[in-house]
């Protein structure tokens, strides 16, 4: 099941909202929140849950064993044990088909390709989970005694299926004793109409734009339009996942959960380091927090972290050579810029910046979607007119005014601009009033037209879900 | 100064806020519950007009689904499918989407994934000699049943090779291939070969791009004027060619192609009958004399609800058919088995829905026999695509039988049919795309092979 999804809005949140309101005792609370996470998640396919409950179990144990003797032998062997295992099952599931296909490619090399289906979310619970063992390890935070608690972590439906990652130390109050209150109401459905506004009126229809251009042979493709597909395409990457990560926040906060943001405004960067700190924060901060100064690089520890960062982030968004060289190729430019250092970035023009980092973030994404790098060749040859297709055609500009709109209102709403009214309107109570009450029945407006604007269109799963 | 003082200290202005946002979660709450409780009680509709189909139905429970997460698929699959109101809705968030961006003069553009390849100068290349059969045509065995279980279905609106816009006209983008043109002309040239007793009939249908395209595509694509003259010259002498292009064109400027559905307008069809009338020496139909002319506003035709052109919502249309004043009684054959399904008396027009072009003869769905009064000893075998299907009305003023047969679907054996029901002549009406493009094959399986 995901969010943007008549059945999930109508039917799923509602029942799950008026069942747990009207259970007043914490405990009952987690249960019941416990039972409609793994609903949620058993939802397409119920065997998985089973995987769900058995990492739980397991985890819960080396948790406990860590806790039990953090920082000593016995502790790190738990440790070794918990990383070994749950690396190990986001290797089988997600890469091994993966790596035997890399292996094949050497000379009398036939392996047989098993076909495995990766049970929904893995890349994320289990990352949550190696962020907890890791934290309860370094005695961040005390191995949770409770397992129901620990399974309401793992499982916590807003966040299980395309993240965020949130960590344990980041909810762990709340999984034990939360307050509810109106603000928190407000403050979750506000993010969840803003989120599921991104994703059904934005993010699916740039997509829509995105394939036009993209799923056929490419052959054809002038320099314009290249150009305005990758503009496109960028843009629907971040609110689709925006989008999700909106609803998961909202949703979480409905039930009284505060998740960390996982996007802040990431274009208004003007270096790829701080592109980073502002996309996909939960994935950037776990890397950051947990594997870059992993100490198996010696003097080169630098590089080698580096390395080891951008490759596994790249690695993480699929089993495939183009996401490695997307990680890479960011990798590169953090460690241009770490060469150039700060204060020599920031005596560069703010303009230059600008058009600097989304030119790099854009060509990114043209690595991002190609998974066939042939294909991928054939689009950078058209970006750059390499093809001999021109730099438009005759008629590309009519396709590009059908949805000037469109992109129009997602370009602006890339930018924070949000926040900046806000910081106007406060000001005087009375222009803060009337900037709530226009914001509520916009927010309202919002959710009901992309309630309508669903039932129509085909239901695009959110990109992330696939990682 | 004054306005300073005026204003609410921090706890006040909290308190202000936050009585506003409690309204709007209970209004927040309103509208899932009520959505939650509607969505549940009221009734979900089963089969869509807009998208000619069944809607998906309630699964049955059974372990082994659940087991396997089928019954919640279905389960949801069925809950977004039929939610109540959903033509409505759909229309409503079509028109929203609509806005989502400008027409550059006046013209929308989709062209699926790559840009058509613009069609580079095929040789004319020869046409084969019609060769006969050992037997003739009174030899073969009566018709069977057509062995296809293919049904008419929205397929065919699948083959999106580009669509544009202009001045609120919707329009395929045409092109064609000679050796496809080469395939329907040498079935057609075969048939009057084998069967020369026949008066053979070609109408080549015009796409409504052939008259109506931008100034800035026209001439970009395949020619349709060059193409129709392409196919009269390798037509045989005694097949009869309806000139339906240079017909129109007269009277582009009245509604002969609907705007939002690919056909021809039943105006369109009557002024390419009139036509073949007058080259029949038929009773020549007049519409204000013969037919009754009646009109629906509102009209979105297939662009709008299978090509998902969506900005078409903003543009209906007026619909206007002709029913006969004469008396004329149908009988419709399933192409399945070949028995009679439905039969009617001096009503040709049905399904007063859209897309309304289907309204004549439940649309592709039959194969239809209509009798006339018009006692002129002609009788007619009108082999045709979707464009062929609005003939009949006008037909009947100057054909004792009409035989609507689609090609597509039609598996028995042509010239034993032919044969068999005695006609005096073979219309075969389709559009350009069919006679120059991969249907033409269905003719060449049909009278050649």
């Amino acid at each position: 099941m995901n969010f943007s999804n008549l059945f999930f809005l109508y039917a799923f949140l509602p029942a799950t909202l008026l069942l747990y309101y009207l259970i007043p005792n914490i405990h009952y609370r987690n249960a019941v929140l416990i039972f409609v996470s793994l609903i949620f998640y058993a939802w397409g396919n119920p065997t998985m849950v089973l995987l769900l409950l058995l990492v739980c179990i397991v985890n819960y144990f080396l948790g406990r064993g860590i806790g039990a003797a953090p920082g000593m032998k016995k502790g790190k062997l738990f440790l070794s044990v918990g990383l070994v295992l749950n690396i190990g099952l986001l290797f089988v599931y997600k890469y091994l088909a993966f790596f035997l296909e890399t292996v094949n490619l050497l000379p009398k090399v036939s392996l047989p390709i098993p076909n495995i289906i990766m049970p929904l979310g893995l890349s994320f619970f289990t990352f949550r989970i190696i962020s907890y063992l890791l934290d309860v390890y370094w005695e961040k935070v005390s191995a949770e005694r409770s397992f129901p608690v620990f399974l309401l972590f793992v499982s916590l439906f807003p966040c299980t299926v395309a993240g965020p990652i949130v960590r344990y130390q980041t909810i762990f109050k709340c999984l034990h004793s939360r307050k509810h209150s109106r603000e928190d109401l407000w403050y979750g459905f506000m993010r969840l109409s803003v989120g599921l506004g991104k994703k059904v009126i934005l993010a699916d229809q740039l997509y829509m734009v995105t394939e036009h251009y993209f799923s056929g042979s490419l052959q054809n493709l002038s320099v314009a339009e290249a150009w305005f597909a990758l503009l496109v395409y960028t843009m629907y990457v971040y609110f689709d996942f925006s989008g999700y990560s909106d609803m998961a926040i909202g949703i979480a906060r409905l039930f009284g959960f505060r998740f960390e943001e996982n996007f802040r405004y990431p274009f208004v960067c003007t270096t790829i380091s701080e592109f980073w700190q502002r996309w996909h924060i939960s994935l950037g901060s776990f890397f950051r927090d947990y594997l870059l100064y992993v100490p198996i690089f010696g003097k080169m520890r630098i590089y080698g972290g580096l390395f080891l960062v951008w490759f596994s982030t790249g690695l993480w968004h699929g089993a495939s050579w183009n996401y490695v060289i997307w990680g890479l190729y960011f990798g590169l430019f953090i460690l241009l810029e770490t060469k150039i250092g700060k204060k020599k970035m920031k005596k560069i023009p703010v303009f230059i910046r600008h058009i600097y980092t989304k030119f790099v973030i854009a060509l990114g994404f043209g690595i991002f979607y190609f998974t066939d790098l042939s294909r991928m060749g054939v689009f950078f040859k058209c970006l750059f007119g390499l093809d001999g297709n021109g730099l438009i055609h005759e008629f590309s500009s009519v396709y590009m005014m059908n949805h000037l709109i469109l992109v129009l209102i997602s370009l602006l709403c890339i930018f924070p601009w949000v926040p900046f009214f806000k910081k106007k309107l406060e000001r005087h109570t009375a222009t803060i009033a009337v900037g709530e009450c226009v914001c509520g029945i916009l927010l309202l407006a919002l959710f009901i037209l992309s309630s309508i604007i669903l039932v129509s269109s085909t239901n695009q799963p959110f990109l992330y879900t696939q990682f | 100064m004054e306005n300073q003082q005026q204003e609410l200290n921090r706890p006040q202005r909290n308190n202000v806020l936050f009585a506003i946002r409690i309204v709007f979660v209970y209004l927040f709450f309103a509208v899932l519950l009520s959505g939650a409780v509607l969505l549940l009680v009221l009734e979900r509709p089963s089969y869509s007009q807009d998208e000619k189909r069944e809607l998906a139905t309630m699964p049955s429970f059974s372990l082994s689904a659940l087991y396997k997460g089928e019954y919640t698929e279905a389960l949801q699959y069925f809950y977004n499918d039929t939610i109540p109101y959903r033509s409505e809705l759909k229309r409503f968030s079509d028109r929203v989407l609509s806005y989502k961006g400008f027409a550059q003069d006046d013209v929308y553009i989709d062209i699926p994934g790559d840009l058509p390849p613009i069609p580079s100068e095929e040789p004319d290349g020869t046409l084969p000699p019609v060769t006969t059969p050992g037997t003739n045509a009174e030899e073969v065995p009566a018709v069977t049943p057509s062995q296809s279980t293919e049904k008419p279905n929205v397929n065919e609106f699948s083959q999106n090779q580009g669509i544009v816009t202009y001045k609120k006209r919707a329009m395929e983008l045409y092109w064609g291939s000679k050796a496809s043109m080469r395939d329907y002309a040498l079935s057609l040239n075969t048939l009057q070969t084998r069967m020369p007793e026949l008066n053979v009939w070609s109408m080549n249908i015009p796409i409504s791009s052939a008259y109506y395209l931008p100034p800035s595509l026209a001439g970009k694509y395949g020619d349709q004027e060059q193409d129709c003259a392409y196919i009269r010259s390798l037509l045989q002498e005694g097949v009869y060619y309806v000139d339906v292009y240079n017909v129109l064109k007269k009277h582009v400027d009245e509604d002969i192609y609907l705007r939002t559905d690919h056909h021809w307008s039943y105006l369109g069809v009557f002024y390419a009958v009139e036509e073949m009338m007058k080259q029949a020496n038929l009773p020549v139909p007049n519409l204000s004399d013969d037919y009754v002319t009646k009109s629906k506003d509102g009209n979105l035709g297939s662009f709008y609800l299978y090509f998902d052109q969506k900005h078409l919502v903003n543009y209906p249309e007026t619909f206007t058919w002709y029913e006969p004043k004469f008396s004329f009684d149908c009988t419709y054959y399933s192409y399945d088995t070949m028995q009679v399904v439905k039969t009617s008396q001096n009503k040709m027009f049905f399904y007063y829905s859209e897309p309304f072009y289907d309204m004549v003869n439940y649309g592709d769905s039959y194969l239809t026999h209509v009798k006339t009064s018009a006692n002129t000893g002609r009788k007619v075998a009108v082999f045709k695509d979707s464009f062929g299907n609005a003939l009949a009305p006008f037909l009947a003023k100057g054909f004792d039988e009409i035989w609507v047969i689609d090609l597509r679907y039609f598996k028995g054996d042509a010239y034993a049919f032919l044969a068999e029901k005695g006609v005096t002549d073979v219309l075969m009406a389709s559009c350009m795309f069919t006679n120059a493009g991969y249907k033409s094959s269905y003719y060449k399986n049909l009278f050649v092979s």
